[in-house]
């Protein structure tokens, strides 16, 4: 392209970045946001029912039997699924920090929501037995 | 199409009772290009001659009009009224710009936005041995960089639209990041040093979190977060190599990134 | 509000080695987390589904993982990384909040010494397997 329209097009609003207008970026960082306040609260949730093996090999073993009921596996795919998005849109954080797909931001936004929906979807489908046979 | 519509505006209250409140103004539809500044300027001609606003070009170019339009920072002379209605709705909500203090109605103070651009030094600083007359060519890489960015009117919509800018009043704000990539990217100038430092430090680029958001709203389509990233970019680099120099002295690069 | 007048949390204060140190530690956790919840979740999937292991996790099953050493270095660096993206991240959510920014180096160090007896109870219990 000549560099007198290569110019023209950076100066003037004709060359409008796909960026305008999209409202992408702030339902990802509100989601990165409410996945990581959950997450953390699951770490101290996490960290004490492990805890429960200072009880005994067989205490443990009865918690995590009631933990590992179709209710909980349900809770727990829900738990993949915020673990699953918060990682991916970390990455886009990340690539968008360092300057790459910038103007693509509202895309990767997509394409993490996709690939959160298809791992989970992936992960759900080898745990129905977990969640059928109680 | 409709003949008139509600213009809902935030005023301030009186002194009795100073709490802002919605006042409704009955605006006639007067042409198809009427915008929400027609709408005003009509509704202080004649409903209320004390409502406030701030108006100039009328054409976009001063960035003067900047409010919050049903909920999206928009020049009110930019924003036209046939595609603010739909068919549920045929009221327009307008509310000054947030962050600002508000001096009456939709007029707000735009002291806190000057002295955040005024923090990043947001003229260019040449020096005392610059080679005169500098020559950057319209094609070459540094132009085309920093030409989107210095379309900035100073309109203040990505300052209001600002996550960041909201609980955090210290934030400098994407307009001033902006202003300052202009000038760290230009070869003539000499102080990104300093400018860089005011950003690295409290309130600076780190607290951007890349919600995009002061992006979507300006009116010039300049890709502002892009700006705050490649200086993330930059001191990230800058940094990343003081370290590994250890113990000699670090300097903020002066010439623009390649 | 004049932009000068409260006083930055001390630790920290630049804000760039918070934002680094999360990035660091975040992609650092894409990896473990997935090695923990592979482990942790699926590599007993097949045979409890045939019925010939009784859950996912049971203490033993642990104790076994924790046997080596691979595992322990693993669990061990988990339980930090995670305690200190997941505190430094609300201690950010946290800052921009103006009364806890104006008490912004009690409220980080409140959070460090969370992490801190945190950490050693988990250390505790992870130990309560390798011993």
């Amino acid at each position: 392209m000549a560099a007198p329209l290569r110019t023209f097009l950076a100066c003037s609003g004709l060359s409008r970045d796909r960026l305008s207008g999209s409202r992408a970026g702030w339902w990802a960082w509100l989601l990165q946001r409410v996945t990581g306040l959950g997450l953390v609260l699951y770490i101290f949730l996490h960290i004490g029912v492990i805890s429960t093996a200072q009880l005994g090999a067989d205490t443990f073993d009865d918690v995590l039997a009631v933990l590992q009921t179709p209710i909980f596996v349900v809770l727990d795919l829900l738990l993949a699924t915020a673990v699953v998005y918060h990682g991916l849109n970390g990455v886009r954080v990340i690539l968008i920090d360092l300057g790459v797909g910038v103007s693509r931001q509202a895309e990767l936004f997509w394409a993490c929501l996709v690939l959160t929906a298809l791992t989970m979807a992936t992960v759900t489908f080898f745990s129905l037995p977990l969640i059928v046979r109680g | 199409m409709m003949d008139e519509f509600i213009l809902t505006v935030m005023r301030t209250g009186s002194d009795d009772d100073p709490d802002p409140e919605w006042h409704d103004f009955k605006v006639p539809i007067i042409s198809e290009s009427m915008s929400v500044l027609d709408a005003l300027i009509w509704s202080r001609a004649n409903s209320d001659d004390t409502l406030a606003f701030r108006c100039a070009c009328r054409v976009g170019m001063c960035g003067t009009c900047g409010v919050v339009i049903n909920g999206r920072e928009k020049l009110a002379c930019k924003t036209l009224i046939a595609n603010q209605l739909n068919s549920s709705t045929n009221a327009i909500r307008v509310e000054p710009l947030r962050h600002l203090t508000v001096v009456r109605d939709l007029v707000t103070d735009p002291g806190d936005f000057y002295r955040r651009l005024t923090a990043v030094i947001p003229n260019l600083s040449p020096g005392e041995e610059a080679n005169e007359p500098a020559i950057i060519t319209p094609d070459s890489k540094e132009r085309l960089t920093i030409a989107p960015h210095r379309e900035c009117i100073y309109c203040g919509l990505c300052y209001s639209a600002c996550s960041m800018a909201g609980p955090d009043r210290e934030f400098l704000g994407p307009a001033a990041f902006n202003r300052a990539f202009t000038l760290v990217e230009d070869s003539r100038d000499q102080a990104a040093g300093e400018r860089l430092a005011v950003m690295d430090g409290r309130k600076g680029i780190w607290s951007c979190r890349a919600i995009f958001e002061c992006t979507a709203v300006c009116p010039k389509g300049i890709p502002i977060t892009l700006a705050v990233q490649r200086l993330k970019r930059r001191l990230l680099v800058d940094k990343l190599k003081g370290i590994f120099r250890f113990g000699r002295r670090r300097r903020v690069r002066q010439t623009p990134s390649k | 509000m004049d932009p000068s007048t409260a006083a930055p949390p001390s630790v920290g204060a630049s804000g760039f080695w918070q934002w680094f140190l999360q990035r660091v530690s975040g992609l650092l956790l894409i990896a473990l987390v997935g090695v923990h919840m592979w482990m942790g979740h699926f590599s007993g999937l097949a045979d409890v589904i045939a019925g010939s292991q009784e859950e996912l996790v049971l203490y033993d099953i642990v104790e076994r993982r924790l046997a080596q050493g691979l595992f322990i270095f693993v669990d061990f660096s988990l339980l930090a990384l995670v305690l200190y993206h997941g505190l430094s991240g609300l201690r950010s959510v946290l800052l921009e909040w103006g009364p806890a920014a104006r008490r912004g180096d009690q409220v980080s160090i409140g959070l460090l010494l969370l992490g801190v007896v945190t950490f050693a109870y988990g250390a505790k219990v992870l130990l309560v397997f390798i011993l």
